[in-house]
């Protein structure tokens, strides 16, 4: 079964009884099948998956396999061309130093926002998970940049990080720094103002996935690690960790995913060359610029590079799988 | 100083609730500053060093020309029939699929999770002209259907409730099953009560899915009497010869207030995940 | 795949792997034997390839007989973000022509006209779904002319379609190397005014009676004003996104050869000395470093008083009325045509699909819409600051006589003035596409990044390359 190495990793919620029993006996022994398979006909299970599997299947992977057969060819957006060129579009791609920086920037980008996504909404989630008065408020409070509308939070954020804007004028009060700090025309420091952007509305979002699986950590673990006289920062490494490391696993894979697709904030903030020179470019801004001009599009390279980023998004899958099972040896 | 000291419980909640607050400015300062930039009359500046952060002259001026300038009461009404169709789907086909999904063997089920995982990982831009060109051809342009069908269960919505089914021990279903309970009575008796933690963030999810998503109602819509609340702000920002940002700043603040109503109601339930459900 | 059978692990992963490619590759040839790559190179009666993308034509369309019959069926007109201010207008407009045609519905949608506006249309054009009366812009109508997606309006509307238009307007509204009319045009606005802050002009030590006639002039105040404002206010924000080409063009720089075959710019002396004196502009402090590439609103910096110059375009002191009066107050307007002399027009246009189901009725609409009598109605809103299309509906009131002295009102008396000789400067082989490519590198020459001229010089060779590829 090469897919339940990646379904034992996707089991949020997990309780934390059976995390400190290696998982790994369960998923990948080859063992009987349990009892009630037996007594299941073999249609059965199609039943029960067969609307995911029909709508799935239709308007998720019709679609991809649409693009894979067109980035074979030289189609255009508005229907011209769409011949078959082999693999042209492939060997551009390669020799397309634009292309490589966009994937630079791309796993950049993954790399940075990723570790801060998985575990800031967990310490975030450890911190309102306790009932104490009002917790209910902060919840939704912290909740609510999820739902924010991403034009009017790109204004904000722009007036904050812009050369008099309150984040330069604070450092230089404090005298840390002496001259602005270029965050927007910067191409690293726009990429990192991004992923804080990222970060902002990705906290509450992650923070919920947490929250239910912070539910199944048992108590008395908690309990035993204080009489043992561990601090909060040794109870949160030895016992919150440990206990949710599955639902980790399955926020690192979701915010690696979304990481690799970003293209709002690079643009709301980098403007529509994507920085200065379009150095900041991500893969999907890459591809709009590439593929979706009506007049010089080529929807045929476009979907080559989506392929390209499809497969970076799988090799990230598997990395971060690999990380997470050696963490559990 | 010696209280500081002795009182270890009072310390801790006060550093808890110190942290809250620092998390809280920085959450929700940002949305503070849209929330007071739209109560600011014409006189206040907007941007700038003459700009305040509170309105000197606050009025709700904004969202009334926002009720005025728009049929608000339509746009909520087509919003929340496809939030109701998005959130029905995904939590009622997701869980089924997802229990499967977490059932081991049958033939097909390694297929099935690699069409999940696929179906996930392509940008929605490099597939939208081919979903577009399909839905034209289903004859379904310019309906509530187009807009909700292809999203109408999504793949991770069906890992999210497998992982929750998974977590129910085998041993409880082996004993169910001696007891003569039959799968459908097991997945509603058993599996269900324990997969509500995991259900709520499927409802949570695709209820602002279905909300906040713009890019392709817009596609599908034509007719205004079908268009959803993003599609409709978005016309206060789009007159050619006249803007105020205090209005489009108050349609996003109305837009995001159901959300926080729901999340509100349904926070607490986050927490009855597993462990309140059959496995104790 | 059942755990129940004991076949070694790895031997069944390869399996399903072959397997689940094998699927891929299958599929993969039956999709291509629809979808793409059928388009058929047939040519219909009139000369003109008898489909648009994959859309097949109508024999009405592709014969080589001007349309005729009487308009009949359900049309579908889309304007660009008009709803929130005209919806009454369209309302009454469309119910006129109802009754004038019984047999004829008219269903209008607008369009917001933000940053997917080209997409959407595109996604519609490749599904053979475009609006049958559809306002568009230069970039976009061009866009759909070279696929075959627009009516040629010459050969197949009526004889006299061209009759109520300003001539110079009509006769400049026609695509490179082609004779016939594909669009008419609607409403326009003009580019060649500046507005700015007369208090921050004192500040800096400028006459703000007399603001720079020329864009070098315009350039060298703002050395000045870095001088004097110590960081406390700019010029200008610094994205050349708003500059070019309308400054080149301004200073009569030759931007492409004759044909607009291909780019010439880099060679050209003016552009070489207007980008090192703006790149200079930049390091010295004139224009602020963070607006480089964001797209921060040029409202938003001149209502704020953080900079001198704001928008070339008059509707746009309506912003700033809006959002800071006391800076709106402070506003000097004036012309700036360099070395050109005439103001540029900027304008709408509307195009009739050729892929329309009912092109009679189409084109019908697309008459009455921009009849004499309708667009003297539509410039007549006190909310329009721009121009009608027709020489009938100049001559109103609002035109020919204004007073007060408002910055507003000053913005359209010199409007008015420059309208009349304003000329359709458009060149349409500077798509979105070239814009994005030629400002990417002048944004790294102004930064410092790379020498002018080798920036130019990219900047070139990446715009003609964008040319080859469109063929």
């Amino acid at each position: 079964m090469a897919t339940d190495v990646y379904a034992g990793t996707l089991a949020a919620g997990e309780p934390a009884a059976k995390v400190t029993r290696p998982s790994r006996t369960r998923s990948r022994r080859p063992r009987p099948t349990s009892g009630a398979a037996l007594y299941r006909p073999w249609w059965t299970p199609w039943l029960w998956v067969a609307p995911a599997i029909i709508v799935i299947g239709v308007f998720g992977v019709f679609p991809f396999l649409n693009t894979i057969v067109l980035s074979f060819t030289d189609a255009r957006p508005l229907g011209g061309g769409g011949d078959w060129v082999g693999l042209d579009n492939y060997s551009r791609m390669v020799a397309d130093p634009a292309f490589w920086l966009a994937v630079r920037n791309s796993v950049l980008y993954a790399v940075v926002a990723v570790p801060l996504l998985v575990v800031l909404p967990l310490m975030l989630a450890q911190l309102v998970y306790k009932k104490v008065p009002a917790i209910g408020f902060f919840r939704t409070a912290f909740y609510a940049p999820v739902v924010a509308s991403m034009v009017a939070v790109a204004l904000v954020w722009q007036n904050l990080v812009s050369e008099n804007g309150p984040v330069n004028t604070a450092l230089m009060q404090v005298g840390i720094i002496h001259s602005p700090i270029p965050f927007l025309s910067d191409t690293t420091l726009l990429l990192l103002t991004a992923v804080a952007l990222t970060v902002w509305k990705g906290l509450g979002w992650y923070m919920i996935f947490y929250l239910s699986a912070l539910a199944s950590v048992p108590k008395d673990l908690y309990e035993a690690a204080s009489l043992d006289g561990a601090g909060t920062f040794r109870q949160f490494v030895h016992v919150t960790v440990p206990g949710v490391r599955l639902t980790m696993l399955l926020v690192g894979i979701m915010s690696g995913i979304g990481s690799l697709r970003v293209f709002t904030e690079i643009y709301i903030l980098g403007g529509a060359t994507g920085g200065v020179g379009g150095q900041a470019r991500t893969l999907p801004f890459y591809i709009r610029d590439v593929a979706l001009d009506p007049i010089s599009g080529n929807v045929g390279y476009g979907a080559a590079i989506s392929v390209a980023l499809f497969v970076l998004t799988i090799g990230l899958a598997v990395a971060s799988h690999k990380l997470g099972s050696k963490e559990e040896d | 100083m010696t209280w500081w000291r002795t009182h270890g419980r009072t310390r801790a909640l006060v550093t808890r609730y110190v942290l809250l607050l620092v998390v809280l400015a920085i959450s929700v300062g940002p949305l503070l500053w849209q929330f007071f930039s739209s109560l600011k009359g014409p006189q206040d500046a907007l941007y700038g060093s003459s700009a305040t952060f509170f309105p000197a002259n606050p009025t709700f001026a904004a969202y009334q020309t926002v009720f005025e300038q728009v049929p608000m009461g339509m746009y909520i009404r087509n919003s929340l029939i496809m939030c109701l169709l998005t959130v029905f789907s995904q939590v009622v086909f997701p869980t089924l699929a997802g229990y499967m999904l977490s059932r081991q063997g049958w033939r097909g089920r390694g297929v099935f999770y690699w069409v999940l995982i696929i179906s996930m990982m392509f940008p929605f831009e490099s597939i939208m002209v081919s979903l577009y060109t399909q839905i034209t051809d289903l004859g379904l342009d310019d309906s509530f259907i187009g807009v909700w069908l292809p999203g109408a269960i999504a793949a991770v919505n069906v890992l999210i409730t497998r992982a929750a089914f998974s977590a129910v021990p085998n041993e409880v279903e082996d004993a169910a099953m001696l007891d003569g309970a039959g799968e459908v009575r097991r997945f509603w008796k058993i599996y269900l009560p324990a997969a509500r933690g995991a259900m709520v963030v499927v409802v949570i999810n695709s209820f602002i899915a279905a909300w906040d998503d713009f890019l392709w109602p817009f596609i599908v819509l034509r007719s205004e009497e079908l268009y959803t609340l993003s599609l409709g702000l978005s016309r206060l920002a789009s007159s050619s010869l006249s803007y105020d940002p205090r209005v489009t700043m108050a349609g996003s603040i109305i837009a995001i207030v159901p959300i926080l109503v729901l999340f509100v109601a349904l926070q607490r339930y986050f927490f009855k995940g597993v462990e309140s459900g059959a496995v104790k | 795949m059942s755990t129940h059978t004991l076949t070694p692990r790895p031997r069944r992963r390869a399996r399903t792997l072959t397997g689940g490619i094998a699927g891929v590759v299958v599929a993969s040839l039956a999709l291509s034997a629809c979808g793409i790559g059928g388009s058929s190179d047939a040519v219909g009666a009139n000369g003109k390839p008898t489909t648009a993308g994959k859309c097949e034509l109508s024999e009405e369309v592709t014969s080589d007989q001007r349309l005729s019959g009487e308009p009949s069926g359900e049309i579908t007109f889309q304007t660009t973000a008009l709803k929130q201010d005209f919806s009454p207008y369209f309302e009454k407009l469309i119910a006129a022509f109802e009754k004038k045609y019984p047999d004829v519905t008219v269903k209008w949608q607008d369009d917001p006209g933000d940053a997917e506006f080209t997409q959407r249309l595109v996604t519609n054009a490749q599904s053979c779904d475009l609006p049958d009366v559809v306002n568009l812009n230069q970039t976009t109508a061009y866009a759909l002319y070279r696929e075959n997606f627009l009516l040629d309006l010459t050969t197949k509307g009526p004889e006299d379609i061209g009759e109520p238009f300003i001539p110079s307007v009509w006769e400049s509204q026609k695509f490179p190397g082609d004779d016939d009319h594909y669009v008419l045009p609607w409403y326009w606005g003009l580019n060649g005014l500046q507005t700015f802050n007369k208090d921050l002009m004192k500040d800096a030590g400028l006459d703000p009676q007399a603001p720079p006639s020329t864009v070098m002039e315009q350039l060298d105040m703002a050395s000045q004003i870095a001088e004097k404002s110590g960081g406390e206010y700019y010029a200008f924000p610094a994205n050349p996104y708003t500059h070019v080409p309308n400054d080149w063009q301004l200073m009569n720089a030759a931007i492409t050869n004759a044909d607009e075959t291909e780019f010439t710019f880099a060679d050209d002396p003016k552009i070489q000395e207007w980008l090192t004196k703006y790149a200079e502009l930049y390091a010295e402090g004139a224009l602020p470093k963070d607006t480089l590439s964001s797209d921060v609103d040029v409202t938003q910096l001149y209502s704020a008083g953080d900079v001198v110059w704001g928008s070339t375009n008059a509707s746009f002191l309506r912003y700033v009325k809006d959002t800071n009066e006391a800076t709106y107050d402070v506003t000097g307007v004036a012309t700036l045509f360099d070395a050109r002399g005439h103001a540029f027009q900027d304008g709408q246009l509307i195009g009739v699909p050729s892929t329309s189901k009912n092109p009679v009725a189409a084109v019908a609409f697309a008459q009455f819409l921009l009849s004499p009598e309708w667009q003297t109605e539509f410039v007549s809103s006190p909310l329009v600051s721009n121009f009608p299309s027709t020489e009938e509906s100049l001559d109103i009131p609002k035109f020919t006589d204004i007073t007060g002295d408002s910055p507003l009102d000053e913005a359209n008396r010199l409007s008015v003035e420059a309208a009349t000789d304003a000329e359709n400067v458009f060149i349409f082989a500077w798509s979105d596409a070239v814009q994005t490519a030629v400002v990417s590198e002048l944004q790294l020459a102004i930064s410092g990044k790379k020498p002018v001229d080798e920036a130019l010089q990219a900047a070139e060779d990446a715009a003609n390359r964008i040319l080859e590829q469109q063929g």
